[in-house]
């Protein structure tokens, strides 16, 4: 495995990582629920009664191993490579919140996400 | 017809704001305080502690922002402070800006426009369909 691919493959790791870190906060930030099942207690509605600190933790740990990751990938990777690929875990962020959250991702987040990549990839060159 | 949130509340643009303004004084400070050619010298650097007492002073605001809105909707918002860091960066060191940053900072600008206008939170109509 040539160092380019590994540092693109640890980058994907730490990416996926710190995308599931995000959701595992939001997790944790969920208020007891109400009787109107307003979108903050979503995931507390849907992951029952385990303690916030718990997903706090686990969000702590995820943010390690992505830190972890991240170092690595630089090893091989380029700064101005790394920067704009780093900013998919907005598009990670967005998967995980529709598909496991159950928040309502519009076409029009999906455009500012879209402005917002386009956007950091300029920056980077 | 339950009618969709389209303004957040000021307690959710002020944690926003919050959000953007603690970020960018981590990652400035961070930044400053790597000036050393050893992991010691950041360390004991005392922008180092500045970076993080903001990034303690992040966790809580980001916690309380991500109970009342959307993590789709709050952490695109944060991509604001990209614009920032590099702002700073350029006020900071005199450099100039390329044209291409330039048009990555207005790209940017108007992804999180996008994003502001969708509402800060999914709310499930009585019937149990989303809405969003």
């Amino acid at each position: 495995m040539n160092a380019s691919l590994a540092g693109y493959l640890e980058l994907a790791i730490a990416v996926s990582v710190e995308s599931l870190a995000q959701v595992l906060m939001k997790i944790g930030s969920a208020k007891p629920s109400s009787v109107t099942a307003a979108s903050a207690s979503l995931p507390a509605t849907r992951f029952g009664s385990a303690r916030r600190e718990t997903w706090i933790l686990l969000a702590v740990a995820a943010y390690v191993v992505e830190i972890l990751f991240y170092s690595l990938a630089l090893r091989h990777l380029s700064l101005s490579v790394a920067f704009p690929c780093g900013s998919l875990c907005f598009v990670g962020v967005a998967l995980l919140s529709r598909y496991f959250l159950g928040e309502t991702v519009s076409r029009t987040r999906w455009v500012g996400i879209a402005f917002i990549l386009g956007g950091v990839t300029l920056l980077a060159s | 017809m339950a009618s969709s949130p389209h303004r957040p509340p000021p307690g959710v643009i002020a944690g926003l704001v919050l959000a953007i303004v603690l970020d960018t004084v981590t990652q400035v400070s961070w930044k400053m305080s790597a000036n050393g050619p050893g992991l010691l010298q950041t360390l004991t650097n005392p922008w180092f502690a500045v970076a993080m007492a903001a990034l303690c002073l992040q966790f809580w605001n980001w916690m309380r922002v991500l109970g009342s809105a959307d993590l789709s909707f709050a952490q695109p918002i944060t991509a604001l402070s990209y614009v920032t860091v590099l702002s700073l960066s350029a006020w900071c060191f005199h450099d100039r800006l390329t044209i291409r940053q330039a048009l990555g900072i207005a790209s940017i600008l108007v992804g999180v426009w996008f994003i502001s206008r969708t509402p800060h939170v999914t709310t499930v109509s009585p019937a149990g369909s989303r809405k969003p």
